[in-house]
């Protein structure tokens, strides 16, 4: 048992090398390329960390592995030649600098400048590496942009700055107003944010729920800002499941304040008309969750020719609803978005070339 | 041929699909068929090149697949036709059609490793351009999710009794 935490760092430094021996021995075992996904992030004492992902076939267990080659500390900003300079530390270090195939990352500007400087070093011991069509953009990162596309169209910023001040302030009518041109999805939230302002009226609203015999009544709101799609989308499927208390509390609360100010909720009542949009655009989302969901559970063992039902099933999707929603009497918002994340499928179905020719080469039935 | 699934699947994009045939062929023909032919040794300890210009042994029909055992004597004679008839791997595996199936458990990654070793005629060339592309990653969630696994110990001020130095909680957190 150690005394001291000096011979436990030892410890864990030798059990580290010897494991790195054998993940070399393995990475020099296998005659196919290595593909590589790597991820930063800011720790929370503000330390940015770069993870390197290395997935290729072993020979000799013929199986294909997914396995971490370096989990660095970057020294200086997060930027591409940065990350690179990692990425390329690492591959030298493992001996596999000559072997990089394929690089799986988000789509981002430094990305791009990461792999044009594989590229460069890649160049200087005598390897071709075309920066481009190395390139394989992320699905799950696909599907959030699909995902917040649908939610919030062709500008996706979210309105995030929810001002903390007293009513009837003009920041704080902006900032409603700015909501309600979001339609039905942004009354919604505007009245979810009066429920959830303030504990007694969240309570209120809770009683309020009881009383109606709802499979759901006791489940609370949940508060979308915008800043993400799986929690908007969460908030309007729990909102629709406690439409009639929502409708009351509403009606109730426009009746007692008898103010009609732009803060009052008058303005964001919301018709059953509203509601339909509602149900209709919680079912646009269904292949998005669904893949979502699914490939959150497959992680890195998705190979890329895993991913074209998706693409299928998505675009399918889209057609259909494009179809309906433009015959229909839709809100111009829900169709605007539609077609915004309908165009972005189109534009990485596009990008994602490879993704075809290795499914191409994958489908033997 | 395989590249019926996407004329019927993918019929609205006429353009993209032509592209994409001509993408295939052309990295097949830059990428993977100069390359030593090479096969998985029966031990999986290795590959065996196969630099005389010729395909493997396996090229002159000697399937080992249950499928093709199975299959009756025409549909023998046909495989053995196309493999005499076509030299490029790549037609080969593209005439094949229909004839070769995976079974249902198979995977893509498995099929090509059956390649690898000599269960098809179209042989190494082609296997590794497969598993190569077989085994390419769809997603980058993994690294992401393995910053957010370890970061608690990766920080600082965290197990500062328990481990002095900082590159022993990095090598820890590769090790879990």
């Amino acid at each position: 048992m150690p005394t001291t935490g000096t011979p436990l760092g030892a410890w864990i430094l030798q059990l580290y090398m010897s494991s790195r021996d054998t993940l070399r021995a393995s990475l020099n075992s296998t005659s196919t390329s290595i593909h590589i996904t790597f991820d930063s992030r800011t720790s929370p004492e503000k330390a940015s960390f770069l993870a390197i992902f290395g997935h290729y076939v072993e020979l000799k267990s013929r199986k294909c592995i997914h396995v971490l080659l370096g989990l660095r500390k970057l020294q200086g900003p997060l930027s591409g030649a940065n990350q690179a300079g990692c990425i390329w530390q690492v591959a030298t270090e493992l001996g596999i600098a000559q072997k990089l195939g394929y690089f799986t990352t988000k789509n981002t500007s430094a990305n791009n400048k990461a792999l044009e400087y594989i590229a460069e070093q890649s160049d200087h011991i005598g390897v071709t590496f075309d920066p481009i069509s190395r390139r394989i953009q992320c699905f799950g990162q696909i599907l959030d942009e699909i995902g917040k596309a649908l939610l919030w169209g062709e500008s996706p910023e979210a309105i995030t700055e929810d001002p903390d001040s007293d009513d009837g302030s003009q920041d704080q009518i902006e900032y409603l107003r700015a909501w309600r041109r979001k339609g039905p999805l942004g009354r919604l939230h505007n009245c979810i944010r009066h429920i959830l302002t303030s504990p007694q009226t969240s309570e209120l609203f809770q009683q309020n729920a009881g009383r109606h015999n709802l499979e759901g009544a006791s489940l609370l709101l949940i508060s979308g800002d915008g800043s993400s799609w799986r929690e908007d989308l969460a908030a309007i499927s729990r909102a629709l499941l406690l439409r009639d208390p929502i409708d009351d509390f509403i009606g109730s609360t426009i009746i007692r304040d008898q103010i009609l100010d732009e803060c009052s909720l008058a303005f964001d009542e919301l018709s059953s008309h509203d509601w339909d949009d509602l149900t209709k655009l919680v079912e646009l989302f269904e292949p998005v969750k669904m893949w979502t969901i699914r490939l959150q559970k497959q992680g890195a063992a998705t190979p890329l020719s895993d991913i074209l039902p998706a693409y299928e099933e998505l675009l399918s999707h889209f057609d259909n609803q494009m179809e309906c929603h433009s015959s229909a009497n839709s809100p111009a918002h829900t169709l605007s978005c539609l077609n915004a994340a309908w165009l972005l499928l189109r534009e990485y179905v596009s990008l994602t070339i490879l993704l075809h020719e290795s499914t191409l080469l994958c489908s033997v039935n | 041929m395989k590249f019926d699934y996407f004329e019927n699947e993918w019929g609205k994009w006429p353009a993209w699909i032509e592209k994409v045939k001509n993408d295939v062929v052309q990295l097949w023909k830059t990428d993977y068929e100069k390359k030593p032919q090479w096969v998985l040794t029966g031990n999986g300890s290795g590959t065996t090149d196969f630099d005389s210009g010729k395909y493997p042994p396996s090229f002159t029909p000697a399937f080992t697949d249950p499928d093709y055992q199975e299959a009756p004597p025409w549909l023998q004679r046909k495989r053995a036709r196309l493999a005499r008839d076509v030299e490029d791997p790549m037609e080969q595996f593209q005439q094949a059609g229909d004839n070769i199936g995976m079974g249902e458990n198979a995977g893509p990654v498995r099929y090509w490793l059956g390649v690898a070793a000599g269960e098809q005629p179209y042989g190494g060339r082609l296997a590794r351009m497969g598993l190569e592309f077989g085994s390419i990653p769809g997603l980058c969630t993994e690294a992401k999710w393995a910053i957010s696994r370890y970061v608690h110990l990766i920080r600082l001020s965290q197990f500062a009794p328990l481990v002095h130095q900082y590159p022993p909680r990095l090598a820890l957190a590769q090790i879990l």
